[in-house]
């Protein structure tokens, strides 16, 4: 919001230079944006706390700048001569809805001239961004950035019967309000009316019909309060954020409203002719008492961590209008009504603290009485140790958007729905993921689309779930995505092409490291994965998961035809609990022997199996066995695959000779002939 | 290559010493001619072999000799070994270290070829920014809490003593999944429920996800990474507070950081403060990161407000606390100059590997 310092400096003296002021701002919590020289003066850009009314006008800044620096504070003249008849005579004032405006203030000015406002109040509000428009409507203006009470202008003779009725608007009720649009209003909508329709939003906007203008005569000013929830709601519905609604819904203080009529009266009235009214109409709902707290001194000590003497509290309060008494000890403060504020003790501690000097204050470390001793918790160093082991497998981590587009979620739901948001960014960002696959399948192409060759990316985040008693569910997931080569091209590197059993070994490296239960791996139909090519997972009974290749197709709607492997796996209990517990083996104190074999199997027979059927022959003396080779074509019969196997024989309690290696891999051989139909190659 | 075999040389002297000397003229001669360490095998057989070596002949034939012959040839038998056997092993050491020579001057490199590209991942800068800021508090003795990213209107802004309609929410705004339910617009929810549950004394930091609903832009993004802390005992001061977060810059961004301590306003504490640091890009002198203003805005923070502990049912006036709140997003921007934080949520692989160490 912008101020000018010259407009400031009317009311107190200001240092020259232009950091010092800033510096003085920003130490009272008054936070310069932007300060900007123009003309001579200088334009500030503050941003104002939303709880300080008080401050958004320059008397109000002025004050407070005018404690800080120890100078005086000059307020704005306001004596009005008085010629008029009172404002009852020709006006009146009926509030049907004393709960949303507690107070309303009118006060007529007849024989007045409309014409241009003097150069030097054309010039003040030039200096903050506003345009002047005539010497009536500026001085509203004026008031409301001098004083901060937003007021309005009538036309006297436009309002039928000289009546200002404050009531509710009805259900479609028209006004075209002072940007000459016009507005359907609703019955939550507060109107200034006169009695043959709405003439103003109350607290937000006037309307055109009744303005003031060249030809106006007789000026009805309004000053009022209005409740701020009522103010604010009208404003968001009707997406109109004016300067006076910005102060109403801070919650203005019904006082002060008598003192900007003076004012406004003294500015429109004193340099040009009109007679003011010797009497206004102020319709006054109940008034609230000024709130009466007590500071304890040795609250505030223990509070601070440093003693400001008694003086300097009592001369803190005084100068902020605070009526204070002492006993030397503790203060009893009277609030003055425009610190809507302050409501506690603690808030009177802030403001001594504030001009005290928050750089004044000791820096010291809290004596912890409970400190923690073991470090991150087991879930969050797992977790960490996750994320260290999907990087040290070649993953790069990624965080993407909890919320992405309904399209992009349904190709990988199974019965569920994900859950909207109801006022999403856009409606690419509309539904909590149900998935992390489809934000770090986005990620996988973009990198593709802007020249990435290889790509592999990790996520742990949360993905949300609809749950019929309670709030949603949070899941804690990991997901793995893969295209590419494993390595970057290189003359001298290996170059893997990222396939299942790239994906799944980064997967089995990670149970392992985690000691998490072997995973179970089986193939299965899974929404979103490339049918035949995937797979759910299971690790013990901790997790599941999906493994396999992302459907094409929906890489392809991405701008780009790419096999990308990806993996999504809950931990969130794998998390919590504790790794499988294991004991050391001793290392083997005899030598092994490797023996390959070339077998052609049928090509649709799982590798599972083989393993199984040379696992069960118990008696033979096998340490290991790989898969070393996989090729059809050639010199394969069709339907066939030859598979190479590299077996490792060897006993714990002598070195085997090369009789009984022979004669387990011969076993091996002729059962495998027998079960799965193998032939050697 | 291989010299005629001496049985074929005329002459053979039958005297032994002269044939001694025939022997070692032709090692000289067969010696020579050694060019890889297969002909030396070759000749050592040929001289001193043990079946039929020539000079192992000789010392056969002594048999046959008397005692005065046998003492003179011997000894010259024996000085013809050593020389024979001196000159093989010179032969084979020069041989050897040509051979390894040659093997190292065919098996040369190139030291200035490009190394085998690093295949490791990485953590997200934002992650390992965390990691590093959360160290600095564990070793403070702080706890490190989580909780839920859906929030309630009354965690996220009620228990928070945020009135509703007022504009202290507009600073937040939030995307809604219904009336009540919403994305967490920060990570200070975590306080109450944390509060819900224990009493004080404690000391805790909260990271985690929150959510504005905030078109992207290179300063904005709809969803950022927050850390919350919290302290609360009977006798905690906003010196604490200040101590405290000054420490904290330091530890992150460097001894030689500077804090500058000002008031703010959160509905959540009171009094309120703001934190701002010397720029780390230009440590104070002023540059692109901070405006030209020498400091960078780091953290909102305050004394938790009472009705916070009214909220969660403490005892009326026996606590007091700090709390203080910060986006990583943020820091890690200040730190590292990313211009455009879009970046962190976009996974260019060529931004996250410039995060590699």
């Amino acid at each position: 919001m912008r101020f000018s310092r010259n407009w400031i400096a009317d009311y107190t003296d200001l240092p020259s230079q232009v950091p010092e002021l800033c510096a003085q701002l920003s130490m009272l919590g008054l936070v310069v944006d932007d300060a900007r020289s123009e003309d001579g003066d200088l334009s500030l850009d503050l941003d104002l706390p939303s709880n300080r009314p008080d401050v958004l006008n320059h008397y109000g800044l002025a004050r407070e700048l005018s404690i800080s620096l120890n100078a005086d504070l000059r307020p704005p003249p306001d004596e009005v001569r008085v010629s008029g008849d009172p404002t009852q005579e020709v006006a009146s004032v009926q509030v049907l809805t004393p709960a949303a405006c507690p107070r309303f203030a009118a006060h007529s000015i007849v024989d007045v001239e409309v014409g241009p406002s003097p150069d030097w109040m054309c010039k003040r509000l030039e200096s903050i961004g506003l345009r002047p428009i005539n010497n009536v409507v500026d001085v509203t203006n004026f008031v409301m950035w001098e004083l901060g009470r937003p007021m309005h202008a009538y036309d006297l003779d436009k309002l039928s019967d000289g009546q200002l009725i404050v009531r509710w608007a009805q259900d479609g009720e028209r006004l075209t309000t002072l940007d000459e649009i016009d507005r359907k209003l609703t019955s939550g909508d507060l109107v200034i009316a006169d009695p043959k329709r709405a003439i103003g939003l109350a607290g937000v906007m006037g309307g055109t019909e009744t303005r003031v203008t060249k030809l106006t005569r007789r000026v009805l000013l309004e000053c009022a309060y209005f409740d701020p929830v009522t103010v604010r709601r009208t404003s968001k519905r009707l997406g109109l954020h004016t300067d006076a609604s910005h102060r109403f819904e801070r919650d203005m203080s019904p006082q002060g409203i008598l003192a900007a009529i003076r004012r406004a009266c003294h500015l429109i009235a004193l340099p040009g002719p009109g007679s003011v009214s010797s009497a206004g109409i102020d319709v006054v709902g109940p008034v609230a008492t000024n709130r009466q707290l007590v500071l304890s001194g040795k609250r505030l000590r223990g509070y601070l961590g440093v003693a400001v003497p008694p003086a300097r509290i009592t001369t803190i309060l005084s100068a902020l209008g605070f009526d204070v008494s002492t006993d030397g000890m503790d203060f009893e403060v009277v609030v003055p009504p425009r610190r809507v504020d302050i409501w506690r003790e603690e808030d009177l501690i802030e403001e001594i603290a504030r001009f005290h000097g928050y750089d004044q204050l000791p820096s010291t470390l809290p004596l912890l009485r409970r400190r923690n001793t073991r470090g991150l918790s087991k879930v969050l160093r797992r977790e960490r140790r996750v994320k260290d082991i999907c990087a040290a497998a070649g993953y790069w981590e990624a965080m993407t958007f909890v919320f992405t587009s309904e399209a992009e979620q349904v190709p990988f739901l199974k019965n569920e729905a994900p859950l909207p948001l109801i006022n999403p960014v856009s409606e690419s960002m509309g539904v909590m993921r149900t998935s992390m696959l489809p934000g770090l399948l986005a990620a996988v192409v973009r990198n593709h689309n802007r020249g990435a060759r290889r790509v592999r990316l990790f996520e742990v985040g949360r993905t949300f779930h609809h749950r019929d008693n309670g709030p949603p569910l949070e899941h804690r997931r990991l997901a793995v995505a893969s295209w590419g080569n494993t390595h970057e091209a290189h003359f001298a590197g290996p170059e893997i092409s990222s396939g299942f059993c790239e994906l799944k070994g980064a997967l089995e490296t990670l149970q392992s490291r985690m000691g998490w239960p072997q995973i179970q791996w089986a193939a299965a139909q899974v929404p979103g994965l490339q049918s035949g090519s995937a797979a759910t997972i299971r690790v013990g009974d901790l997790a599941t998961g999906i493994a396999g290749k992302i459907d094409p197709a929906l890489t392809t709607a991405l701008g780009a035809d790419m096999s990308v492997w990806a993996a999504e796996l809950g931990i969130e209990d794998l998390l919590t609990h504790d790794p499988v517990a294991f004991s050391i083996d001793p290392l083997p104190k005899y030598p092994s022997s490797d023996r390959d074999l070339t077998i052609l199997v049928d090509d649709h027979l799982p590798f599972a199996k083989v393993e199984a059927e040379i696992t069960a022959l118990q008696e033979i003396p096998l340490a290991g066995l790989r898969l070393l080779d996989l090729y059809s074509g050639g010199d394969v019969p069709a339907g066939r695959l030859a598979a190479t196997l590299r077996l490792t024989y060897r006993a714990n309690d002598r070195t085997l000779t090369a009789t009984e290696i022979e004669t387990a891999h011969a076993q091996v051989i002729v059962h495998l002939e027998h079960s799965i139909g193998a032939v050697r190659r | 290559m291989a010299a005629a075999p001496l049985d074929e040389v005329a002459g053979i002297p039958s005297d032994p010493l002269a044939l001694i000397e025939t022997i070692l003229e032709a090692f000289k001669r067969d010696s020579a001619e050694v060019q890889d360490l297969a002909a030396l095998d070759e000749i050592q057989a040929r001289y001193l072999g043990r079946k039929r070596g020539r000079l192992t002949a000789v010392f056969q034939g002594m048999r046959d000799l008397d005692t005065h012959t046998k003492r003179q040839v011997g000894a010259a038998a024996n000085r013809a070994r050593q020389t024979i056997s001196t000159a093989l092993k010179k032969l084979e050491a020069q041989l050897r270290s040509a051979a390894s020579a040659e093997r190292a001057e065919s098996e040369a490199i190139d030291v200035t070829q490009p190394a085998v590209p690093d295949s490791l991942g990485g953590l997200h800068p934002i992650t390992s920014t965390l990691a590093e800021i959360e160290a600095i508090f564990v070793a403070m003795g702080y706890e490190v809490v989580e909780g839920p990213e859906i929030e309630t209107d009354w965690y996220n802004f009620g228990a928070l003593n945020f009135p509703t309609d007022h504009p202290a929410r507009d600073a937040q705004d939030t995307l809604h999944l219904d009336d009540d339910l919403l994305l967490r617009t920060h990570t200070s929810p975590v306080q109450i429920r944390y509060m819900e549950t224990h009493k004080p004394p404690f000391a805790i930091i909260v990271p985690g996800r929150v959510f504005r609903r905030d078109t992207p832009d290179a300063t904005h993004t709809p969803m950022f990474v927050q850390l919350e802390g919290l302290v609360v005992d009977t006798n905690i001061t906003l010196a604490d507070l200040k101590g405290t977060l000054d420490t904290f810059a330091k530890a992150l961004f460097g001894n030689q950081t500077a804090t500058r301590f000002r008031p703010g306003y959160f509905p959540f504490t009171e009094p309120s403060a703001e934190l701002d640091a010397t720029c780390p890009a230009c440590g104070g002198e002023g540059c692109r990161v901070c405006k030209g203003s020498g400091w960078v805005e780091l953290l909102g923070s305050g004394m938790v407000h009472p009705a916070l502990f009214e909220n969660v049912g403490y005892e009326l006036g026996r606590y007091q606390g700090f709390a203080f709140g910060f986006g990583i997003d943020r820091i890690t921007a200040v730190r590292y100059g990313v211009e455009d934080i879009r970046c962190y949520y976009e996974n260019d692989l060529r931004f996250l590997r410039q995060f590699a160490s």
